[in-house]
């Protein structure tokens, strides 16, 4: 009984964890079909961001996460405007390519300034025990901060002014730029959001992996799987994608290794771009 | 109300429209026909700010458009349904008419009473705009206009595969509009009972820089326009 | 065959180039100082990564962004498969194979899924890297002692070191005897791409490359050429890998990286996307530049990259592609001409021509067929377009389909081509159901389809282009006419070594048209024929249509009521997603109901 708990738990966080990495590629090609391939190093630079703040500067762990996401939307609007604002209307391949370079860059800056395996930081609060197996209180916060960030993600686009404007823009620029949105200033606030999201998602896990500049490539994979199974609802179909390709990764994981974990992983979002080569949301009546 | 002088624009190398003019006065509604490819989706496109002017002046009462961003032409009270309608397919209805009042920072009250002039959109409020068939589709792009009160609307072929019934609706809403708040009305069309029933003057597009004035009331015998829709010969009229 | 008859089957191929530096680099390879030899036979192995990318991307226009791990895949299963059979055999060269078939292998999963998943040209690049990055973590995982393959462990992020080199059962080859191999090796693969690129297969890979939507209305399995090529690529990948990690007798998952994944991509695009030769000349290149860059700031490749990418993709604002295939163009144009000098001969497009044409083709094709829809109906989300049309053709020469905007013409079309499944009824295609068959089977099975816009291969010549029609595969019995019948009848006869792209707007609608005189088959659909056309061009096309409706069965959706006027044939006229009249030309012109759709007149005599 105990150890199926604590299997459960396991795979919950498994699953927040890939959600937590996924959103902010999500935001940026789920909705705005910008093949963003440095969403990984956006992972990284918000991880590092964390580390930094609690190893150099003493900051509380809490704080230094908030400071991830803050960094990471700087970050972004130097690459909106130097990098994605030239290519909105080239092909994607051009996105694909310049966005593969950049990642190159961020990461050998990264190691240059942090060399290639940084110390990291320890992992935040206590311990439950259930039965014999102690569970960290972190990676049960986990699960809870994803589905809070969901929520409010959630919210955002669904009732607010921006989150209108920016689906409008992402659907149909032309006719969202008839209607009177500046689709350009919008894009620009969507992409950041984005930017920040995988911030906040690689400040997050920080505690939980091994920091190093490779940390984001090591996820980014994973990341384009689960969001392009999840579809077109790019927030409620990531979080599904999430939830099954997470579950069935860490599932297996638990009951084998972590290799056949992520082969399982691989094999289950390959056998579902055959099967629904549309994503899991294909035809849902709500497309958020 | 509106001025077009020596409008030039087209897509690449190719120019469709060559030194266009035509003026539009205050509370007019203004058909402009033609066979399809001569440019007069073009003309409208140019108009709303999606294809960029490679000359000429376009004048919306005293303002120049000419450079303007699609965005601030549509605050000066340029309105466009297109054609093919243009919906947000992942929009619901109500998140379609909402864009632009939200995008303008009008009154939510808005909607309302854009909904009481358009009773059959209730019900599908909440529904994708991509599950709306044709004539749903163009009843809410006509109204997703028209919420955001246009001094001027641009319309594009809103009779393409519309029902007869539904053509009337649409006809009446544009009368309504312009009754209440003198709404003035580019229309570009291939229907000629539409247009002709609805314009107080028409045009024959022949070329990207050339539109003939036809009698509206002889709209129907027109040489040009018969020989184009039916395959009839000159000497039939 | 003769010697002389070989040696011109090599040239003509393009062949001679590179058995002459292979020649070469063998015969000045004792001049070589060992690590220069170690060096260029790490770059030849590199070159045939490359090779493989310039195959599926430049040469096929797949762009596949996970080479690197074909080629990971393929050192690896060497060293697994050498590790085994080393020690029993003394040989390695059966692991080279086997490195090759697994890449292969895999690359057909990975292909199968993309390909009949009919997921997009980007999803592919997508799911190759994410698939790649993923292979890198799994294999970086594989550290613990459970991870064996007989007498191999494949040891995680460190990798396998020690694997034996190359042998072919007199022990390991030495670094002379690797780079001999290698190069021969290398030269070997490129003539096999060259030839089965400047053969048959080249041409239907070309039109891969140019026009998916025209391979598959010509009655190509677009799904399964890609499919083989990707294949193809992915095996000369697996070798490319064995050969590297027999030279470094070492393999690890740094293989299956980003900077990897996007050095290959680098390689490719700074060789130029479709030449053979430039594969290897950007490995060099790019190699050289970062030995360079190496020497004044060690270990930034990954920042070198990063930069020469984004510059590379930037500073050309149209895109690399199209300036390279411009290039290409170029050297086509240059090379085209050459090539059959002695068949162009023939006079001008003359009347008697036209006519020996016709009454040749007359002969040879007459075989009307048939093509039904039967309460057929199609919807797209919520809105109905199409409801209920049961039409049959076939009993006349010729057919036309007119309706005003929006009447549902160009679904109709959509579903008798195959372009969209129907939602309810039935097609039938010369008596046999073809409801669920794909666009490709209804073309072999004799159905030609003429697009509104001109759906060409722009990037090919006139007669690449109607060789293609010529020789797509068929099943239904009429034979193709000659290529000289075809381009005759279309006038392109002067034109038949121009690029497609070149020619005038109604040339490239009269291409298509020659395309489907080269198919041949019993039934033609033309959409919107006329559409875009001056006068005198709509006057050349309505004779070609009347010509061809002599002895096929021709349908025609047409817009313009004066060309469809012109055809003189039975017309249908849609209205509504519905059929609203069916009669001679005249009948429907004089029907009141028919004038009040399109005119209006009378229609509601309160508002006029």
């Amino acid at each position: 009984m105990d150890e199926i708990i604590v299997i459960a738990l396991s795979a919950l966080t498994s699953i927040a964890i890939l959600m937590l990495t996924s959103l902010g590629l999500a935001v940026i090609f789920g909705l705005m079909r910008i093949v963003n391939m440095a969403h990984g190093e956006f992972l990284m630079i918000g991880a590092f961001t964390t580390t930094v703040a609690v190893r150099a500067a003493g900051f509380p762990i809490w704080l230094a996460i908030l400071c991830a996401p803050l960094v990471c939307a700087l970050v972004g609007v130097f690459v909106e405007l130097a990098f994605i604002r030239p290519l909105y209307r080239r092909r994607l391949i051009d996105t694909l390519l310049v966005t593969s370079g950049l990642s190159l860059i961020l990461y050998q800056i990264a190691i240059n300034v942090f060399g290639t395996s940084p110390p990291g930081i320890g992992t935040p609060g206590g311990f439950v025990e259930i039965g014999s197996y102690t569970v960290s209180h972190y990676s049960l916060f986990l699960p809870a901060v994803t589905v809070l960030i969901t929520v409010l993600l959630y919210a955002l686009f669904k009732s607010t002014r921006y989150g209108l404007l920016a689906r409008a823009a992402s659907d149909n620029p032309d006719m969202a730029s008839v209607l009177g949105v500046e689709v350009r200033r919008v894009n620009l606030s969507t992409f950041v959001l984005g930017c920040a999201l995988a911030g906040l998602g690689g400040g997050l896990i920080s505690p939980m992996v091994a920091v190093s500049p490779g940390v984001g490539q090591s996820y980014v994979g994973q990341a384009f799987m689960t969001v392009v199974t999840g579809g077109p609802a790019f927030l409620l179909g990531t979080l599904s994608a999430s939830t099954l390709l997470g579950g069935i990764a860490n599932i297996v994981s638990q009951l084998f290794t972590t290799l056949w974990g992520l082969t399982a992983l691989l094999v289950t979002a390959i056998v579902l771009v055959r099967l629904l080569p549309g994503g899991l949301s294909a035809n849902w009546s709500r497309q958020l | 109300m509106l001025r077009i002088r020596d409008l030039r624009a087209g897509y690449g190398e190719l120019m469709v429209l060559t030194g266009f003019g035509i003026t539009l006065e205050p509370r007019q509604i203004v058909a402009i026909l033609g066979r399809n490819g001569i440019g007069k989706t073009t003309l409208v496109k140019t108009l709303a700010g999606l294809i960029k002017t490679r000359g000429g002046r376009i004048t919306l009462e005293d303002d120049d458009i000419t450079d303007m961003s699609p965005p601030q032409r549509a605050r000066l009270g340029l309105g466009y349904v297109p054609q093919g309608r243009e919906i947000f397919s992942k929009l619901t209805v109500r998140e379609n008419l909402l864009v632009g009042v939200r995008a303008r920072k009008l009154p939510l009250s808005t909607i309302d009473e854009t909904l009481e002039t358009f009773p059959t959109l209730r019900p599908k409020l909440n529904d994708l705009g991509s599950s709306l068939s044709g004539g749903q589709q163009q009843l809410l792009a006509l109204a997703r206009a028209l919420a955001l009160r246009p001094k001027l609307l641009l319309l594009d072929e809103p009779s393409e595969g519309i029902q007869p019934s539904l053509l009337d609706e649409i006809r009446q809403h544009l009368v309504d509009a312009r009754k209440r708040y003198g709404l003035t009305i580019l229309l570009v069309e291939q229907n000629l009972d539409f247009a002709s029933s609805l314009a107080d003057r028409a045009f024959v597009m022949e070329s990207g820089s050339n539109a003939r004035e036809v009698d509206r009331d002889k709209l129907l015998s027109d040489a040009t326009l018969l020989h184009e829709f039916l395959g009839a010969n000159g000497e039939q009229t | 065959m003769t010697l002389a008859a070989w040696m011109r089957t090599i040239a003509r191929r393009g062949l001679l180039w590179p058995l002459v530096v292979v020649v070469a680099v063998l015969a000045l390879s004792p001049l070589l100082s060992t690590a220069t030899e170690l060096k260029w036979t790490l770059w030849l192995s590199f070159g045939i990564l490359a090779l493989s990318l310039t195959l599926v991307w430049g040469v096929a226009g797949i762009f596949s962004f996970g080479q690197n791990a074909f080629f990971g895949i393929g050192g690896y299963a060497f060293a697994v498969a050498a590790f085994n059979f080393f020690p029993a055999t003394g040989e390695t060269l059966s692991a080279l194979i086997l490195g090759a078939c697994v890449a292969a292998l895999f690359t057909a999963l990975l292909g199968y899924v993309t390909f009949y998943g009919r997921v997009g040209d980007v999803y592919l690049a997508i799911v190759t890297l994410s698939v790649t990055l993923i292979l890198y973590t799994v294999m970086s995982s594989t550290a613990g002692p459970e991870y064996r393959i007989g007498a191999a462990h494949l040891g995680g992020f460190n990798g396998m070191p020690s694997v034996p080199g190359i042998a072919f059962g007199n022990g390991e080859l030495s670094y002379r005897e690797l780079f001999t191999f290698a190069v021969c090796l290398a030269g070997m693969i490129y003539a096999l791409v060259q030839f089965l690129i400047t053969g048959r297969y080249g041409e239907i890979l070309a039109g891969l490359r140019e026009n998916e939507v025209r391979m598959e209305l010509l009655g190509y399995d677009v799904r399964f050429h890609k499919l083989g090529v990707f294949v193809i690529g992915g095996a000369i990948a697996g070798i490319g890998g064995a050969l590297f990690t027999a030279w470094g007798t070492f393999i690890n998952p740094a293989i299956f990286s980003l900077p990897q994944a996007a050095l290959v991509v680098i390689w490719v695009m700074v060789g130029g996307r479709g030449s053979l030769l430039g594969a290897f000349f950007g490995v060099i290149a790019v190699q050289w530049i970062s030995d360079q860059a190496d020497k004044i700031v060690a270990q930034q490749t990954p920042l070198i990259l990063g930069i020469m990418l984004v510059v590379m993709v930037l500073a050309f604002p149209g895109g690399i592609v199209p300036a390279l295939t411009a290039r290409l163009q170029q050297l086509h144009l240059r090379l085209a001409p050459g090539k059959d000098t002695t068949a162009s001969t023939s006079p001008s497009p003359s009347a008697t021509a036209t006519d020996n044409a016709q009454t040749r083709s007359s002969n040879a094709l007459a075989s009307r067929g048939s093509l039904a829809a039967l309460g057929v109906g199609k919807s797209f989300g919520g809105s109905v377009v199409l409801e209920d049309v049961t039409l049959e053709f076939g009993q006349h020469h010729m057919h036309a389909i007119v309706g005003p905007n929006g009447a549902g013409k160009s679904t109709l079309f959509g579903l008798l081509s195959g372009r969209h499944k129907v939602s309810r009824g039935r097609v039938k295609l010369n008596g046999i159901d073809v409801t669920g068959t794909p666009i490709h089977e209804r073309a072999r099975r004799g159905l030609g389809i003429k697009l509104q816009v001109p759906s060409i291969f722009h990037g090919l010549t006139v007669r690449q282009n109607i060789s293609l029609a010529l020789t797509a595969p068929r099943k239904h019995r009429q034979r193709p006419p000659s290529e000289a019948t075809v381009l005759e009848t279309v006038g392109l006869l002067e034109k038949r070594d121009s690029l497609a792209a070149n020619l005038s707007h109604g040339e490239q609608q009269w291409l298509e048209i020659g395309m489907l005189i080269a198919q041949n088959p019993p039934v033609m659909l033309f959409d919107e024929p006329a559409a875009g056309m001056t006068q005198q061009e709509r006057k050349r096309t309505l004779e070609l249509i009347r010509r061809l409706s002599t002895d096929h069965t021709v349908v025609v959706v047409e817009h313009d009521m004066a060309f469809v006027r012109a055809l003189d044939a039975p017309v249908v006229m849609l209205y509504q997603g519905g059929v609203f009249r069916q009669g001679s030309f005249d009948d429907l012109s004089s029907d009141s109901e028919v004038r009040r759709i399109y005119l209006g007149r009378g229609a509601d005599a309160t508002h006029s």
